[in-house]
This record gives C-alpha cells, structure tokens and sequence, in this order.
C-alpha cells in the first residue's frame, strides 16, 4: 500500500466535511479543515472535534466583523421597523410591556441574523448584501413566528409580520447602501486587522474585501440621503414623540457613525 | 512607540507556543504545545483560533499561509510568527511571572521551591 493510499484512508468521510466546510466561516475555512484534517483519527472525534471548534471559529469572526457604532445603528433601526408598524400611539407604547419583550426579541433575532451574515459574507456584492439585510429581518421574523406559538398573547396578525419585515428589509438594505458611501462601515472586513490581509494575500483572495479599492456608486450616496432626509423629516414632521425619539436616536446614531469612520479613514490614509 | 497591553494568561501560553515553535507555528502544532504547558487543564482548538485571532488583531502576530500538504487534504496552514509587540508583551509578562516567582520563594520559603521543584518536574530557577 502506498503512501498515497495511506492518506486517502485516513481522510475523513466527504459528507462530514463538506457540512463542517458549509459551517465553517469561508475568510477561515482554508486553516480550520486543514488543522481538522490533520488531526482525524475517527468520523466520531472528526466530528466531535469540529463541533467544538467550529462555534467558537463563527464567533471568532462574528467579534472581528462586527463594530460597536454598526450594532447600535443597526438595533435602532430594528427597533424603530418593528415598534412603528405595532401601531402604537404615543412615547407611552414605546416602552410597553409585553410588546417591548416581543419587540427586543425580534430586534435581537435580527442583529444575530446580521452578525451572522457578516461572518459567513465573502464580498460587498449587492447580492450579498441583500442576503445580509434577508437573513437578519427573516431571523427577526423567525423569532417572532416561534414566540406567537410559546406566547400568544404576543402574537401578532401576518400581515403586520409582512408589513414590519418588509420595512426593516427595505430600511436595512437602504443603510447598507448608505454605509458604503460613507465608508464602509456597516460591513466590516470579515477577515481581521488591515495589517492581517495586507500581509495574507490568500485572505484577501478568499474575501476580497478591502473597501477602499471599490468606487462608490451615486446610488450609494442617494441611499445615504435617503435614510438621512427620510429619518430627518419624520424627526420633524411626526406627531408622535416615540416615531420622533426613534428617529432622532437614528439619526444620532448614523451622524456619529458617519464622523467616527471619516476621522479613521483620514488617519489611515497615509498607510495605504 | 506603541503601547503593550497586558495579556491574560493563554494569551501568554498562546504566545510562548509560538516562540518555542518557531517557524512551525499553525492550529495544530501551537493547540500541542498550549495543551502541553497548560497541563493539566485541557484546551480545544477552537480556543486556540479565538486567542490567535485576538493576539493578530492586537499587532502581536503576523500570519500567512503555506503551500497546501497532502496531509491536510490538499489544505495550506496557517503559520504566525511573534511580531516586535508580541515579543514585548511576552518579555514583560516573563518578568512579571519572575517577580510573582521571587516573591512567592521569599514568602514560602526555599522548602516550597523544592518541593515545587520535584513536583513539576523542573529544575529550580
């Protein structure tokens, strides 16, 4: 028997792999399989092993694609989706109980859903980013379908599920689009420090992601002022105080977002 | 120059791994050398990738990826290297372990440093 054959028998089953490759983040599949695949003895430790690893590898990725100003920016948005299509009148319902409890389940369903596709995202396509605003709103959606079954006096009717849903996925995708004009910021480099990819050109192959190499598009910076004009006028326009609380904490949170990411592209620009 | 957090304690043995593995420093190989200095606790890989992404994150690692093995499936590695910082931050915990070290000698006395010394099966300082 040969050398090579001796390899082969060791490997571990297809099947088992390709799942731990599907789960595994693409920006850390390469290393992970590898090391996994090195250290197999049996499917069951193969298995056992990457069970352990695998979890602590997404969140790994989750913490280094995610930003603090993003996850406030993004919880808002979530919120303010879901309390404004809840029908509730006055600053009274915006902390109601149950619907707050229901309302920051969904909220939070959504930002793992976000953090998640974060991780897992290998490009700033716009397919990709619809995929991410998909993923958070159908887990905010999910947690609240899961939640009318345990609590239903927290149901609410489909139509109004549709009808938050398909506002948050339209506000989400539009902040998005928002994001890169000014920089980037609501997708985060999926594989680490600038120091990491500049020196790792198989990363950056695996992730191509360095946002300064991709021009802006004007509908990038329309959608920036869309969600600035748009948020802006309800601030102004709304009568009730919780819609307008909602939208100033927005607008706080995305004017912040804005000045905190041009003073650190200012200050890396001479690096690049 | 730059300022050098502290590191917490398997950010030390991560660190030292690397070190004494010198140019053979990936998953595998620095999840051994962890799980041999952290005897007797256990340490899973996925520890070991979280603490490397931390360490790469704080400057104190470079990495890169090798030419793919047979013996990984056709699969390069990982390899990280100390980087000037890291170095640093391991020099100033070393010494700030020797301090630990002296004081606990002096306090418990040259018999403790014996029988710590059997015990672990090394040589005292």
């Amino acid at each position: 028997m040969g050398q090579g054959d001796n390899v082969t028998k060791q490997a571990p089953p297809r099947k088992l792999e390709m799942i731990v490759a599907l789960l595994t983040p693409p920006a850390r599949r390469e290393e992970v399989l590898g090391d996994l695949y090195e250290r197999y003895k049996s499917p069951t430790q193969y298995a056992a092993d990457a069970a352990v690893t695998v979890p602590l590898v997404v969140a790994s990725q989750i913490r280094r694609t995610s930003d603090p100003g993003v996850v406030l920016l993004e919880a808002l948005a979530l919120y303010f989706c879901f309390f404004a299509g809840d029908g509730h009148n006055g600053a009274a319902g915006f902390l109601q109980q149950p619907q707050l409890l229901r309302i920051l389940i969904e909220v939070f369903s959504g930002l793992l859903g976000l953090r998640l596709a974060d991780a897992y995202m290998t490009s700033r396509s716009a397919r990709q980013l619809s995929l991410r605003a998909a993923t958070g709103v159908s887990l905010a959606c999910l947690s609240q379908t899961m939640l009318s079954t345990a609590r239903p006096d927290l149901a609410i009717s489909g139509w109004a599920l549709f009808r938050d849903g398909g506002f948050a996925l339209t506000i989400l995708s539009l902040m998005q689009m928002a994001s890169a004009a000014y920089g980037g910021g609501l997708t985060p480099a999926a594989a680490g420090s600038k120091r990491s990819r500049r020196e790792d050109p198989a990363r950056n192959k695996n992730t191509a992601f360095d946002t300064r190499s991709r021009g802006r598009s004007l509908w990038e910076y329309f959608a920036a002022a869309f969600v600035f004009l748009a948020f802006g006028l309800l601030f102004a326009e709304s009568q009730n105080r919780a819609v307008r609380i909602g939208a100033a904490l927005i607008l706080f949170a995305g004017l912040w977002r804005v000045l905190s990411k041009s003073r650190t592209n200012s200050s890396t620009k001479p690096t690049n | 120059m730059e300022k050098v957090t502290g590191l917490g304690q398997f950010e030390q043995l991560v660190l030292t791994a690397i070190l004494t593995l010198r140019d053979d420093a990936y998953g595998v190989t620095i999840h051994a050398k962890v799980q041999e200095l952290a005897q007797p606790k256990a340490v899973s890989l996925g520890a070991i990738y979280v603490t490397l992404d931390r360490l790469e994150d704080k400057r104190y690692l470079a990495s890169w990826f090798s030419d793919p093995t047979p013996e990984r499936g056709g699969r390069a590695k990982r390899c990280y290297k100390l980087e000037a910082l890291g170095e640093r931050a391991l020099r100033e915990s070393a010494a700030t372990a020797k301090r630990i070290w002296d004081s606990s000698v002096e306090a418990w006395g040259k018999e403790w440093e014996r029988k710590w010394g059997r015990q672990w099966g090394k040589g005292t300082t």
